[in-house]
Formats: C-alpha cells, sequence, structure tokens
C-alpha cells in the first residue's frame, strides 16, 4: 500500500510538486497523467526515495521514506522513463548488481533466469550493458525493477521504447502483480492504454492534482459523460 | 558495501577487458599507457636514480627553522588556497546510473557517501604515492645530503613532509565535502548559506591576495616574503596549511610530542569534516539527482567534445544570451550546400563569439607590437619571418578550436546531416569552409593592424595572411581527417592516441606548404606576398586531397559502430 500526504517539492523558488495526496490500495493499478512539466516525474523520484520532499509524507506499506527509507526501499520498485544503466557491466552483472543491493541474491538464479527469458534477453545475457538498444535497456530496467519481489511498482512511462511483444509482457507482469496484491503507479502519455490498464487516473497539473477518480469519475468532473479519458484529459488540463 | 565493490570492481575489469576487443582500442590502450609509464613514472625512477649517483653533491648549511617554515607554509599554503576557491562547488560525481538504478534501492545513502570519499581520498593520495614510491630514495639521500647539519636527518623532513601533505589533502578533501554538501542542498535555505559561504570564500582568497600584494609591493625581497609566510593572519587564514607545516617543523626541531599534536589536529579536521558531512547525508540523493545529472551531463558533452551541445545546456541555464550579431546572419537566406555555412556562422556566432573576439584583440595586439618593435627601418627580414609565424600560429590554433569543435559536432549529428539532399563530398567541402570565414576574418584584422602600424608592410601583411589562411586550410582537413578515422573521442584511450595522430597530421599536411614557401624566400627574400602565393595554392590541393578522403569515409560513417 502506498500513501502519499501532502507531498510538496520545491527546488529553491520553483514549486514543482504541490501538496499532492493520494493511496494506492493493495491490488490498485493507478495511472499518474498530466502534460509535460507537470510534475509527475518529480512525484515518482520523491515516492522512490531518489529526491527528497520538501514537506510531506510517503507511506509505504507502514514505513515512511525519509524516516525508514531502507525498509521502505525494499518493498519498491522503480522504472524510470529513460533508464540510465551502468554501461561497463554485463546484462546478467546488471541484474546481480540490483538484486545484492536488495540482499536477494538467495533468489537470484531462479529469478534472473526466469526474467531474461521472459523480456529476451537471454542471449544477451553476458554482452555490456553499453551494447544495448534503446528497447533491450528498458526491458533490462524492468527486469531490474522485478528481481527482487516488491510489492509497491513505480513505473515512469515504461512502455515507451519497447517493442510490442515487450509491452505485452510487461502488461501481464503489471496485472500479475495487481492479482497478487501489489500497487502500481504508472506515469504516462498513453491514455488509451492508461484507460485499459489503470483502476483509477490521478491528473496532474503545475505540480498540483487536478483531479483524481475513475474514468467515470472523471467524466462526470469534466461534464464529459461517454467521452474517452482522452477527450476527458483534454478538457480537464486545458485554459 | 558489497555491491559498491562489486560495481567498482566489475565496472573496472570489463572497462579492461573491452579495451583488448579493438585493435583501435588496443593501440590506444597501449598509447595511454606508455605516455603514463614515459611521462609519469620513468622521470621520478630515473631522477631518483640519477641523482643517487650524481657525482658532486651540493654541500649546502642548514638553513634557518624559519626559512624551512616559510617554505613548508609557503608551499602548503598556495596549495590550500587553490583548493578553498573549489571547496563550495558540487562534489559527487554521481552518475545517471546511480540515480536511475542505485538510489532507489535500498542500499544506505551513508555507505554511498563513505564509499565515495575513501575513493577520493585514494584518488587523493595517487600523486603523493607515486612520488614516494618512485622518487622516494633519491629524494631523501639528496635531502640527507642538503640537511646533513639538522639534528634530523633530510629523509625524515621528506617523511615528514609527505605525510603532512596527504593530511593536507585529505583535509581538503573532507572539508569540501562538508561545505559542499551543506551548501547544495535544493532548499531555500540553503540557497543563503551558499552566498554566505561564498562570500565568506571570496573574502578570504581575496583579502590574502591582496594581502600579500601589498606587502610585497612595499618591499619586495627575499625577508618580506619569509616575514609573510609567519603572518599570523595567513596563518589563521589557511589553518589545514599552518598544522601541517607545523607537524613537520616540529619533527624537524626533534619535538615529537609537539609533531604529534599537530598530526591529531590535522586528523581531528578530518574526522569532523567527515562527521560534518554525515549529518548532511539525507540529502545526497536529492543532491546527486538535482545537481549531479546535469553536472554529469555536462562532463559527458565535454567528454564526447560536443562543444556546441555544451553552450546550449548554459543558455538553456540562462548562462549564455542571445547576440545581435547572430539574430542579423539568422536572417540570410542560404539554400543548399551554402546552408551549411549559414548553420556554421550561426552556431560560432552564438557559441563562441566572446572568446573569439578576445582572441582577435590578442591577435592584433601581436601583430602590433611586432610591426611596432621590429618593423622597418630596423630588421626588414625578421619582421616579415615574425609575421608568417603569428599567421601560421593563428591559422593552426583556429584549426584545432573551430575545427575540433565543428568537425565534433558533424560526427555527432550524423543522422540530422546525413539525409539531408547533399553529396557526402559536398557537406564536407562545405563544412571544412565553414569553419574558415571567422579565424580568416581574425587573421586579417591582425595582419590589416600591422600595416595600420607600420604601413611600409602592407605587402608583408598580406604575403602572411595568405599564409595563415594556408595553414588554417591544411590543418583544419587533418584535424577533420583525423576525427573521421578516430571517431571514438568519448573513450580516453582513443583520445589521447587522436590527439596525437592529429598533432601529426597537422605538421605533415603543413610541412609541404612550408617548405615550399622556405624555397621561394631565399629568391623573393623582401616580398613574401609572391612567396606565399604559389604555397597557398598547393595548400588548397592538399586541403582538398584531404577533404576527399575524408568524403568517403564520411560517406559510410555509422557512429554507432
Amino acid at each position: 500500500m502506498l500513501q502519499v500526504q501532502n507531498l510538496v517539492k520545491q527546488y529553491k523558488r520553483f514549486t514543482a510538486v504541490d501538496n499532492l495526496s493520494f493511496t494506492i490500495s493493495p491490488g490498485e493499478i493507478v495511472g499518474l497523467l498530466g502534460p509535460n512539466g507537470a510534475g509527475k516525474t518529480t512525484a515518482l523520484r520523491c515516492i522512490a526515495g531518489i529526491l527528497r520532499p520538501t514537506s510531506g509524507e510517503i507511506v509505504i506499506n507502514g514505513a515512511e521514506i525519509v524516516a525508514q527509507p531502507s525498509l521502505a526501499k525494499a518493498q519498491l520498485s522503480f522504472v524510470p522513463e529513460v533508464p540510465s544503466l551502468y554501461e561497463l557491466l554485463t546484462v546478467e552483472e546488471h541484474l546481480r548488481f540490483v538484486a545484492m543491493c536488495f540482499d536477494k541474491l538467495d533468489v537470484f538464479d531462479s529469478q534472473a533466469s526466469l526474467l531474461l527469458e521472459r523480456y529476451d534477453l537471454d542471449g544477451k545475457r553476458h554482452e555490456l550493458v553499453a551494447t544495448l538498444s534503446k528497447g533491450m535497456r528498458q526491458k533490462l530496467s524492468v527486469a531490474c525493477a522485478l528481481i527482487h519481489n516488491a510489492n509497491v511498482f513505480l513505473l515512469d512511462e515504461p512502455l515507451i521504447g519497447i517493442d510490442p511483444e515487450g509491452a505485452r509482457e510487461l502488461k501481464n507482469e503489471i496485472y500479475r502483480v495487481k492479482e497478487e496484491g501489489g500497487s502500481v503507479l504508472i506515469s504516462t502519455h498513453l491514455l488509451d492504454t492508461a484507460e485499459r490498464l489503470c483502476d483509477r487516473v490521478i491528473i496532474l497539473r503545475n505540480g498540483r492534482k487536478i483531479a483524481e477518480g475513475t474514468l467515470s469519475d472523471l467524466q462526470r468532473i469534466s461534464g464529459n459523460e461517454g467521452k474517452s479519458l482522452e477527450d476527458v484529459f483534454l478538457a480537464l488540463t486545458s485554459g | 558495501m558489497k555491491p559498491l565493490i562489486y560495481l567498482f570492481v566489475r565496472s573496472f575489469v570489463n572497462g579492461l577487458r573491452r579495451t583488448f576487443t579493438s585493435p583501435k582500442r588496443t593501440l590506444g590502450f597501449i598509447f595511454f599507457a606508455s605516455y603514463y609509464f614515459f611521462a609519469v613514472i620513468r622521470p621520478f625512477g630515473s631522477a631518483s636514480s640519477q641523482f643517487v649517483n650524481f657525482p658532486h653533491h651540493p654541500k649546502l648549511s642548514m638553513p634557518p627553522i624559519e626559512v624551512l617554515d616559510g617554505c613548508i607554509f609557503g608551499v602548503m599554503g598556495t596549495i590550500s588556497l587553490f583548493l578553498l576557491a573549489n571547496v563550495a562547488s558540487y562534489k559527487g560525481a554521481y552518475r545517471p546510473a546511480d540515480v536511475d538504478v542505485l538510489f532507489a534501492t535500498p542500499v544506505s545513502p551513508k555507505l554511498v557517501l563513505v564509499f565515495r570519499m575513501v575513493r577520493d581520498y585514494l584518488f587523493t593520495l595517487i600523486a603523493p604515492l607515486i612520488i614516494g614510491i618512485f622518487a622516494y630514495r633519491g629524494a631523501s639521500l639528496g635531502l640527507d645530503e642538503l640537511f646533513r647539519n639538522y639534528p634530523t636527518h633530510g629523509a625524515d623532513i621528506l617523511r615528514l613532509t609527505w605525510i603532512s601533505w596527504m593530511l593536507l589533502s585529505l583535509s581538503w578533501v573532507s572539508i569540501s565535502y562538508a561545505v559542499s554538501m551543506f551548501v547544495g542542498r535544493s532548499d531555500l535555505k540553503s540557497d543563503v548559506n551558499h552566498k554566505v559561504i561564498n562570500f565568506v570564500l571570496a573574502a578570504i582568497t581575496l583579502s590574502s591576495i591582496g594581502y600579500v600584494a601589498v606587502r610585497l609591493r612595499g618591499d619586495l625581497s627575499w625577508e618580506t616574503a619569509l616575514d609573510l609566510s609567519h603572518s599570523p593572519f595567513l596563518r589563521v587564514a589557511f589553518f589545514p596549511a599552518t598544522l601541517a607545516t607545523e607537524m613537520v617543523v616540529q619533527g624537524v626541531q626533534g619535538n615529537l610530542a609537539m609533531a604529534l599534536l599537530y598530526f591529531a589536529a590535522s586528523a581531528g579536521i578530518i574526522v569532523a569534516s567527515f562527521a560534518a558531512a554525515m549529518t548532511q547525508v539525507g540529502w545526497l540523493y536529492d543532491q546527486a539527482a538535482a545537481k549531479g545529472l546535469s553536472a554529469a551531463a555536462m562532463r559527458s558533452l565535454r567528454r564526447s567534445g560536443s562543444a556546441y551541445s555544451l553552450m546550449a545546456m548554459r543558455a538553456r541555464e540562462g548562462k549564455l544570451k542571445r547576440g545581435r550579431l547572430s539574430g542579423t546572419i539568422s536572417g540570410w537566406r542560404l539554400t543548399g550546400a551554402p546552408a551549411l555555412l549559414w548553420k556554421e556562422l550561426l552556431m560560432q556566432m552564438r557559441g563562441t563569439l566572446a572568446g573569439s573576439t578576445l582572441i582577435m584583440v590578442v591577435i592584433a595586439f601581436g601583430y602590433g607590437a611586432v610591426a611596432y618593435g621590429l618593423g622597418p627601418p630596423s630588421q626588414g627580414a625578421v619582421v616579415n619571418v615574425m609575421l608568417l609565424l603569428l599567421s601560421g600560429m593563428a591559422g593552426y590554433m583556429f584549426a584545432l578550436t573551430n575545427g575540433f569543435s565543428g568537425f565534433r559536432e558533424l560526427l555527432l549529428k550524423v543522422d540530422l546531416i546525413k539525409p539531408i539532399p547533399i553529396s557526402p563530398a559536398k557537406t564536407i567541402f562545405w563544412e571544412i569552409l565553414a569553419k574558415a570565414p571567422i579565424p580568416c576574418l581574425q587573421i586579417l584584422i591582425g595582419c590589416l593592424f600591422a600595416s595600420i602600424v607600420s604601413p611600409s608592410l602592407a605587402l608583408s601583411s598580406a604575403g602572411s595572411f595568405l599564409f595563415g589562411v594556408s595553414v588554417l586550410f591544411e590543418s583544419l582537413g587533418a584535424v577533420l581527417l583525423t576525427l573521421m578515422l578516430f571517431p571514438d573521442y568519448e573513450d580516453p584511450t582513443q583520445r589521447g592516441l587522436s590527439g596525437l595522430v592529429m598533432l601529426l597530421a597537422i605538421a605533415l599536411s603543413v610541412a609541404p606548404g612550408v617548405a615550399l614557401l622556405i624555397l621561394l624566400l631565399v629568391y623573393f627574400r623582401e616580398n613574401i606576398l609572391i612567396a606565399t602565393i604559389p604555397s597557398f595554392l598547393l595548400s588548397i590541393g592538399i586541403t582538398a586531397g584531404m577533404a576527399a578522403i575524408s568524403g568517403g569515409l564520411y560517406m559510410g560513417f555509422n557512429p554507432n559502430e
């Protein structure tokens, strides 16, 4: 379960995220939507414990990210938008490194083989990350996020750059996490995917939450009954 | 700590292995290793052995302890002054992968900071260690001989100075981490702290330099310098240097207890700064993500030689403003291949105009000084040679600066340029031509300045201009050809090799023109304009030849290979 309470992130005088609050229950997939520069990535990075919130509270299954970072992060997986990976590690070494960081070497062998096969990285197991294509890097980043059996997933534009087969696999993975009681927060610009995948969506603009709810909630709020998420999104974020 | 050590070791081993995956990389590595062996390790080793075998050691009597104290503080204080100026700048050289992968894991930021600081300590110690390993024996014997009348052996002075130097380095690394982490946080309070610390640092630096300058200006003598080295103001302002100096001085005098006390005080600074840095650890990831990524992007651009992208980044941060001249060029309507010229001029105007103007002024003064100081009627032939040398140097320098950044950009932006319907040969021709107008103008202004200062030098200046342009074009051709042959500039081993080959290629391409010029100057001693015309034509031919080869290479160039 992920609880975000009054999250504020300021860079000097600029407020990137302004008083954001929401909760994601176990077994729920929530989409984080918003135009470019709305503060989605900053919010995700705060939740992931990479950026320090200026104020507010982020609790992951009972552990607060600033007060108990190790405990909170142990239950969390983060897939960045354009993953920067360690170029001079091989694919397998990269996975092993992440498993070491999460203290999950005991399940590494079985998990790694499974993930490498599932994401079509088996043949690249001993190749340096530097030699991977953009899509392959994205797949490796996803595999790294899955190596330690987290139950809160933060995915920043996870489907960009992945081939259709990989995208299908990732969507199945997200459904699998949901079925197993995990909480998923996805930031995306692919509104049709968000519409199909997410139970609820949160819409940000200029760092502030302007709407939250299921598609029918948002249709009602925006006065666009029966319209698609795209129409609702544009109605809420324009002007 | 295990994952961090694993990451470090595997990256190092894989990097080393990758070096031997292609002949170019292997050659680059051999060059890189040889350079360090011959430039760093061998000189120290041979110097020490030469010193040991030197038959007649100079026999100096013991210098007073105040002199030794002053000299050591002078060196330590100067090092401290440079390090002090940089103390508040961001220190965490974190990679984007650290932010995306490592920081999202439960690995404690404390561990990451300790690992990083220990790594920085080790890097800091490399220089004293190399010197210690390779030059210790010779230097200690030499110092023993020089300071043989001291109660302590010269070797002990060396040993103590070496230890105090290491302590001083470690103190500054620790202080830098503590200060930069304290002022680098993203909250508003830290903004004020940053301003206050910067003000204090600037005040200490400027007042120290000003104080030394005023005292020396009043009486420029050895006594004043010695007196300055004992000034309470400087001793307090650069207290880590004072502690390091006193440790040596007390040790030399046989006051072991005092030496140990100063050692403990230096160690105390290191521990206290380390602890102070640790109090800021909660902000470590935040700082690395906010500042480190931009610093890493800048480093990566610098490594790849992408000067224009660097400027674009500075412009995005509001550090570069749009100029009026670039606005005028922006309005030009050039189509087809000449558009490449327009693009290049615009980029040079926006990127390097301030630097170019400064260089132009310096060059104009150089030409003026040569024309005024050596001009007729005093020494006609000498001034001709000097003008030629000036223009040749200017051409070479401009080719290296403008050509390098411009051609790197050409190779980095292959995906943008290649799809344009212009043949590779034409692209290369116009790209070389596009690098020339501003340097040509700079050389021309210098030559005109020389003619104004000494009108009788007008023809010589014209000849010197032609020679400068010849060297410029030949060097541009050589720079491009080298970059085409060694495009993997981000690899440090390739970079070293490419730099060496580039210098050789420039020398080889310029040599025929220079030889022809020297030959013709024998006949046309007084008229260098006539002597430079055939050399200029030859240079155009040589440049065209190199451009043709580069065009062929560009046609098959794939940046992903």
